[in-house]
């Protein structure tokens, strides 16, 4: 049996730190998954390139523009020794923005998404950025003077000042698909990689909140994440009836923030890596690191 | 499902789809055959904004887009939309990311391909969905269809309308220096579209927009101007309901109206 994932997001979404941490779960032998790696693939130079980058807590690094990374595993049943092939393409998350900004997606990426059993969507809330209204700068703006008006002690009123920075400021940048927010962009490409998958039956996605260590003090599951943080999204996956099957993890990879150094000590320290990674999800029951990835092809 | 719909707007030269790759649709706008589909589909709604340039059409034409990525608006959710682009794009001038320093907006240009928005939303407990499509026209081919039988045609689309709004600046009804002038360009284009037979729907609204920029203690004048032009547009055929909306959050109320604006959208 043949089955295909593609992990799509933009860049910094959690992928390839994902990819990494799967790859030694799975080589892990006291590591409790459904599945196992017996045979190591033929072509492993990058599983281990970023492998080593993940044991030793080191940033990824960003998957090359126009390379899209191609792992190939043979994943053996733990219960009943079947077996099946699992291919899962890496590709750079800038290839996603530039071809949505392009509208055009290249014969390459094309193949890969009409062929997938499966995806896995990647966000990052560590990369969300919003689309904030100028309006809701000149209100906080407005509460901040109104503030000040109300202290004795506070800052005298600078509205000339304000005035002539600001009539500096004329030139407004022009439009790109960049100046969308992280909410819209995420629903565009889930949109167009419908829009490939147009002449072919439907298939189930995985929802990844990455790096759910940031957040997961703040939001309850991952469910909860997106209705505070991407609300059109949300509504897009509870609302579409072109992605009927879709489930949400929140994914803690890499287990902790590297760039604190006590974090990273911790990390460090544990005696079986694959204990770093976290994984829940708004459903009930157990997760692990493979759960996001057999969810997605599951049922086809 | 909207898959099948004809990608249009900007693809240009040789399609690159016959090598192998996907050409997506432009995102920017969907064309009248794009409509048509959503037409075949059932349970789409033509809303159709008229006014004059500056009257705020486009602003509450993106409305429903804008106010949806803050969250549902009441039982009304977002499902889908192939004109992403396009809303975008028509609020870049109202973001910090462009980096302007007051909230703009874009005027619509006169152009020769009708430009219309679409917006798939779901109702919280109803199965369908429900497809909005916003025709964006120009306020200057309304202001040319006022002064002229010969442009009333360029506006056909009117009759396909299931929702029909004339929009007033309430701020002009205000000044009293703007006030007769604005009045007297809105019954010149709502006498042309009714003389061109362009106005199908039983009932209409005469829609005060900018209302944020009245006070409140003038707020009854306006509605008195307005109530008193609805009448004067009203005939046996015709109903004409008087509302106000405000697309803008600093205001003291914020989008005054908004809500029950898009509600009657949906319909």
């Amino acid at each position: 049996m043949y089955k295909s994932a593609t992990l799509l997001g933009f860049a910094k979404a959690g992928k390839t730190t994902y990819l990494a941490a799967l790859w030694q779960s799975l080589r892990a032998g006291d590591c409790p998954l459904a599945y196992k790696v017996e045979a190591l693939p033929e072509d492993r130079a990058y599983l281990a390139r970023i492998a080593d980058d993940w044991l030793k807590a080191n940033e990824m690094p960003r998957t090359r523009v126009g390379v899209p990374q191609h792992v190939d595993l043979t994943l053996t049943a733990a219960a009943n020794g079947d077996q099946f092939s699992l291919h899962v393409p890496d590709i750079s998350g800038e290839v996603f923005e530039q071809q949505l900004q392009d509208r055009y997606f290249s014969p390459e990426l094309s193949k890969m998404l009409v062929e997938s059993s499966g995806f896995l969507f990647f966000i990052n809330p560590g990369s969300v950025n919003t689309a904030g209204l100028i309006e809701e700068g000149l209100i906080v703006s407005d509460q901040l003077k109104a503030l000040a008006r109300a202290s004795e002690s506070g800052p005298p009123p600078v509205e000339k000042e304000e005035t002539a920075a600001t009539a500096t400021q004329t030139q407004t940048k022009p439009w790109d698909f960049s100046c969308v927010g992280s909410d819209a962009a995420v629903v565009e490409l889930m949109q167009a990689v419908d829009f490939a998958r147009r002449d072919v039956a439907l298939s189930k996605v995985s929802v990844v909140i990455s790096a759910w260590d940031l957040v997961d003090a703040v939001c309850e599951s991952p469910d909860a994440y997106l209705e505070q943080y991407l609300p059109l999204f949300s509504q897009y996956i509870h609302g579409n009836q072109n992605w009927p099957r879709y489930s949400l993890f929140g994914v803690s990879a890499q287990g902790g923030d590297y760039s604190k150094p006590d974090e990273k000590t911790k990390l460090l320290h544990m005696q079986q890596p694959w204990k770093r990674v976290r994984v829940t999800s708004s459903a009930p029951g157990d997760f692990n690191i493979l759960s996001p990835l057999l969810d997605a092809i599951s049922s086809t | 499902m909207t898959s099948d719909l004809p990608a249009e707007g900007s693809s240009e030269g040789n399609d690159p789809a016959s090598e192998g790759g996907i050409r997506l649709w432009s995102g920017d706008f969907v064309n009248l055959a794009g409509a048509s589909y959503y037409k075949r589909r059932g349970n789409e709604r033509l809303i159709l904004l008229a006014g004059l340039p500056d009257s705020g059409k486009t602003s509450l034409l993106i409305a429903p887009y804008v106010r949806l990525l803050g969250g549902p608006i009441g039982e009304v959710n977002f499902s889908e939309t192939r004109t992403l682009i396009g809303f975008e794009k028509r609020c870049h001038l109202s973001r910090i990311k462009s980096a302007g320093s007051e909230p703009d907006i874009d005027r619509t240009k006169l152009t020769d391909v009708l430009q219309i928005l679409h917006l798939d939303l779901k109702i919280a407990n109803q199965p369908e969905i429900r497809t909005l499509l916003l025709p964006d026209i120009s306020g200057e081919a309304f202001e040319l269809a006022a002064d002229s039988d010969h442009e009333t045609e360029k506006l056909a689309i009117m009759r396909e309308a299931d929702y029909l709004a004339f929009l007033i600046d309430a701020g002009k009804l205000l000044d009293v220096r703007q006030r007769h002038a604005a009045v007297e360009r809105l019954r010149l284009m709502v006498q042309s579209l009714k003389r061109a037979n362009l106005i199908e729907l039983p009932e209409v609204t005469l829609l005060a927009t900018k209302i944020d920029l009245v006070p409140l203690d003038q707020r009854n004048t306006v509605i008195a101007m307005c109530q008193e032009l609805a009448e004067e547009f009203q005939s046996d055929e015709l109903k004409v309901t008087v509302q106000m909306v405000s697309t803008r959050k600093r205001a003291e109320t914020p989008y005054e109206g908004l809500q029950e604006e898009m509600l009657r959208w949906v319909g």
